[in-house]
Order: C-alpha cells, then structure tokens, then sequence
C-alpha cells in the first residue's frame, strides 16, 4: 500500500462528510473541513453498561461453580474449584518449568501459524493469478482441508519424534489450508468487482500491478481475520500435538495433570492457555488498526447509518 | 463553427500541467461500421448496428441513447475493453487500446480505493505512467484543486458523499491531462441538484482543455451543455440516428443557459428524437 502523506488524516476519528454539495471552504474550523457525523439514533449501552454485564456474567458464572463445589453438589475432584484453581494458577508462576513450556508451546505457535500464513497467501496469490492452478487444485485443497488432522497426528509423531518439529508440522497442517481457502475467497472477492478491474485495464497498470495495488489491499481485512482465526488454531494445533506426546510444553502439563486427577492444575493450564491466545489476538488487532484505518471508517460509516 | 476542427477558438490553454498537443492529422475517434452482436441463450442479439461516427480533435462530442442501447459498450470499445465483431475503429489513428497514455475514462461508478485517500486515489492514475512519488502528489493535489476538494486531499472514500467521489474520479481522470476524454454518465449516481452543480463545474473545468471530450449521458441537458455535438443513438440494435450541432456560443453557464429559450428549443428537438426511440419499445 501506497503511504502518501499518512499524518493527514490523522486525529479526524470516524467523520463522515454529511453535506452532499457544500463547498469545503464552508467549514475553516477543521483543518480538512470533515465535519463529525451526525449521531443519527443514540447507540443503547455504552461501554460503561457492556462491561458491568460482561463482568457480571462472569462473576454469576464464576460464583455458581465456586457455591455448587462448595456445597458438595458437584465434586471437586472432577469439575475443580474457581478458588483452588486460582490458587494453582497462581503457583504455576512459581513453577521451574513453566517458562520453558510457555517458551516451547510459543515457538510451535509462532513457527506454524508464520509458515502457514506465509505459504497461504503465496500459494492462494500464485492460484489466483493462474487460474489452471486454480481450477486444478481447489478442490484438492478443500478436501485437504476435510481430512481429521488430528489422527495423523501419531503419524507425524512417528515422523519427526517427540521434539517441536511434529507439533509445527501439525500446526501447519491444522492452519495452512485454512488461510489457504480463506485467502482464495479474499482475493476472489476483490476480483469480482468487475469495475475495480476495468479500472486498472484503463489505467494501463499490469497485470502484476494490479495485483499488488487493486487485489491485494483489498484484501487485507479479510486477511485480517483470518490470521486472528489462525492465530487460535495454531496454539490448539500446538497444545494438542503436545497432549498427544511431547517432551514439555503446556499440552504436556495440561496432560500430564489431567492424568494425575489434578483437575485444579488443568484448569489453571488451561487458563493460561486461554489468557496467552487472547494477547496473541489483542497484538493482532493492534497491527490491524494501524493499518487498517480505511476500513475503521468504513465500518464506522455503516454503522452509524 | 460546425464543422472546423478547432471548435472553441485559439485562446485555451492547457488545462493541467504537462500536456501533449492533440494529434491533429487524423480524427481523434474514428468509426465505420462498427458492431456488436452478443450471444444470449436465445441466441445472437444485434447491440450495435454499423455505427459510423467521427470525433475531430479538440471537439466535445455527446452521445444519448435509450438505456440498453449499447452507449456505453460502444464507449468500452473506444477505451480498448471491449471487442467489436465487426467494422472498423481507430483511436489517435490507432487500433483501440486498453491503457493508452492519452485516454482518460471516467466511469459512471467512481471505483475509487476505499483504502487509499482522495489524493492517493487521484495519484493512481499517475502510478501506472511511471511519474516520480512526489511529482504524483503534486499533481494530484493540483487536481483535487480544480476541482475544489484540496481540503479533502487525506479524506478516505468512506468520507466523501457520492458527489466529492464523483469529482475525485473526475480528477483523477483529468490528472493524466489525456488528450481524449471519455466520460460514462459522469453523474448518473448524483441527485438532481447535485447534478447541474456537477455539471456546471465540469463546464467550467472543460473551458479551457485543449483535448477532445467524448461523453456517453441520458442526460440531454448535460449533453447541450458541454458539448458541441450531439448524436442520437436508436434503440437497440442501435445506430446513429441524428446529429445535432450546438451552437450555442461558449463560455457556456448551466445555471444561465437552462432558463433560455435557445437552450430549451435543443432539448425540445432532441428530445424529439430520442422520445420515439424510448417511448416506442
């Protein structure tokens, strides 16, 4: 993407510009003369309201498990205690072995979900610009994509041995197709807008041109949300590959107190699991917004109408 | 004042910065016969009927049709993105070609990038002409200038009503400075009063350009106003029906010439014309 003159629109927020024919000069109190949008309804429930339900709910959720293990109506050594798990959670950071298992579920993570993002958009963008590719092997891909990876997952065990290199390959295999298929639809999409092709053809821009400047950018949220779904699939595809056996990582753990009837332990792994993929998809949205400042005010447009 | 091939007298300059004299050796549009047959599952239809016309430099031509007369596929050949089937057409003495340096077309929709700001939009056109980064946002601020959304330079298309979009595709046509500009319905997606600002600006802007223009509109005002000439395409399989030269003298004003008799005694006539062609379906 072209960055002409990026502090421009700086600190403007979500404006639309609601005067069909008025001439900019009619309004010399912005620099740009945008004027905010009008608040055409007022939107029900503000943050302050959305984040008392949010934390409500929880808590509800959080106090019924803690009052029924409690009481005994459940029992403890199978469905834990918010309270002991807490308590472990806690203890984890106290653990010797914890970096390092954060350490190794992280580098699988990381490994795959950059070798299939990576892979997928090459390959999604080399099939878009020849279509026999295309033609030849979607179907072939999306059947890829149907087979239950976790099955194979003794095989690649039995192919690259305990070490991280059977949990990446199992990453990939969970995350490659995904971003695949996904990135195919992304660019197809774009594609389709037929006007959007007349254009290039007329401006004289080629065909590799036309890709990177017409294709591709408009492509880039779907591309978004996919890496934030792929993001997931690669820490589960890394966790399980782990269970499934390992060395360490925190599928390791999680196995390994599951096993033990430690069932406080495994909640308390599972948390960290949960809280780790959380900052991995906040880091991903931050990147996102940063770049994606058109299709904030897209959407913001949207709404407000 | 008809037919010579310099139209507006010898006192317009050059409406952007960098443009190249017309080509004046042979007509700047220039078609025989041309038609186009599309295959439908009932069959072959006729679109486009031996259309013979001749656009000479510097002229501003218009040309209205009923709807599905095939205008504007006639203006996508012209513009090299669509094939006829048969006859003859030249463009700047050249076979049609998509992409010519010296064609600007504005399609009806603005296609502007909705992640590219007004000014990243305008400078696209420049991009594929290989002219340096900071030349293009010269330029295009320039352009956005003309017509009057400099202050809209680093406002995305998301921002922009319908009418700044149109008038950002406008310029970023215009950018290029193309010695033949080919408008689609340019306010077609315009509210009605919108619309005559449009087109007033566009007659203004097109005042002193020293190209040719070859508009495709519904619009018979529209066409009166900026134009020099006026065909009338049948309906479809479509020909040239009639011709008509305005002479109305120029600086043109929209805003003064709709309330004159001469102005409405043009709409009258052609609209003459087109009526048995829209009304007769």
């Amino acid at each position: 993407m072209s960055t002409m003159g990026p502090g421009e629109a700086n600190g403007v927020g979500p404006t639309v510009i609601a005067d069909t024919d008025a001439p900019p000069t009619a309004d010399p109190g912005t620099s740009r003369g945008a004027v905010p949008a009008p608040r055409l309804r007022k939107q029900r429930g503000g943050p302050v309201a959305v984040w008392t339900v949010r934390i409500a709910f929880l808590v509800i959720v959080v106090g019924l498990w803690q009052l029924l293990a409690a009481q005994g109506t459940i029992n403890p050594a199978f469905s834990g205690e918010p309270s002991s798990i807490w308590s472990s959670f806690v203890g984890l950071f106290e653990s010797p072995t914890l970096g390092s298992d954060v350490w190794t579920t992280m580098e699988e993570t990381l490994a795959g979900f950059a070798i299939s993002v990576v892979l997928g958009v090459l390959v999604a963008y080399w099939m878009v610009r020849l279509p026999f590719l295309e033609r030849t092997f979607t179907p072939l891909a999306t059947a890829a994509n149907a087979v239950p990876r976790i099955a194979l997952m003794p095989v690649f065990i039995i192919w690259f041995g305990l070490g991280p290199a059977s949990k990446i390959f199992n990453v990939v295999s969970f995350v490659f197709f995904l971003v695949l298929l996904n990135s195919l639809s992304a660019f197809e999409q774009v594609q389709s807008d037929r006007d959007l092709l007349l254009l290039a053809r007329t401006l004289g821009f080629t065909e590799q041109q036309r890709m990177w400047k017409f294709v591709l950018p408009g492509a880039v949220p779907v591309l978004f949300a996919t890496m934030e779904l792929a993001l997931i699939y690669s820490f589960t595809g890394a966790v399980i590959g782990e269970m499934l056996g390992g060395y360490n990582g925190l599928g390791v753990t999680i196995e390994t107190d599951a096993n033990a009837l430690n069932t406080n332990g495994y909640f308390a792994v599972v948390l960290l699991v949960v809280i780790i993929t959380l900052l991995l998809v906040q880091i991903l949205r931050f990147i996102r917004r940063r770049l994606l400042r058109w299709s904030h005010f897209e959407t913001r447009d949207s709404q407000t109408i | 004042m008809k037919d010579g091939g310099d139209i507006r007298g010898t006192e317009r300059q050059v409406l952007l910065d960098g443009a190249s004299p017309p080509a004046r050796e042979s007509g700047m549009i220039e078609a025989r016969d041309v038609c186009l047959d599309l295959f439908t599952p009932d069959g072959q239809l006729r679109i486009l009927d031996d259309i013979t016309l001749s656009v000479r430099p510097g002229e501003y031509v218009g040309v209205v049709g009923p709807s599905g007369s095939g205008k504007t596929m006639f203006l996508n050949m012209v513009a090299g993105i669509e094939q006829r089937s048969s006859g003859s057409l030249t463009v700047l003495g050249q076979e049609p070609k998509a992409g010519t340096k010296e064609v600007g077309y504005a399609m009806a929709r603005d296609g502007l990038l909705p992640w590219r700001t007004a000014a990243e939009n305008v400078a696209l056109s420049l991009e594929a002409r290989g002219v340096p980064k900071a030349e293009r946002r010269e330029r295009a601020l320039d352009a956005l200038d003309r017509v009057g959304l400099r202050k809209f330079a680093g406002a995305y298309r998301s921002q922009l009503s319908q009418g700044m979009r149109q008038r950002v595709a406008l310029a970023r046509t215009l950018v290029a400075n193309p010695q033949l500009l080919l408008l689609d319905e340019p306010f077609a997606a315009l509210d009605a009063h919108t619309r005559i600002l449009m087109q007033e600006q566009l007659c203004q802007l097109l005042e002193p350009y020293e190209g040719t223009m070859f508009l495709v509109t519904h619009d018979i005002p529209e066409a009166i106003l900026l134009c020099d000439r006026v065909l009338v395409f049948s309906r479809r399989p479509a020909t040239v029906k009639t011709e008509f030269h305005i002479d109305l003298p120029r600086p043109r004003s929209a805003l003064h010439l709709r309330s004159t008799a001469e102005f409405q005694g043009w709409q009258a006539r052609i609209w003459e014309e087109l009526a048995e062609e829209v009304l007769d379906q």
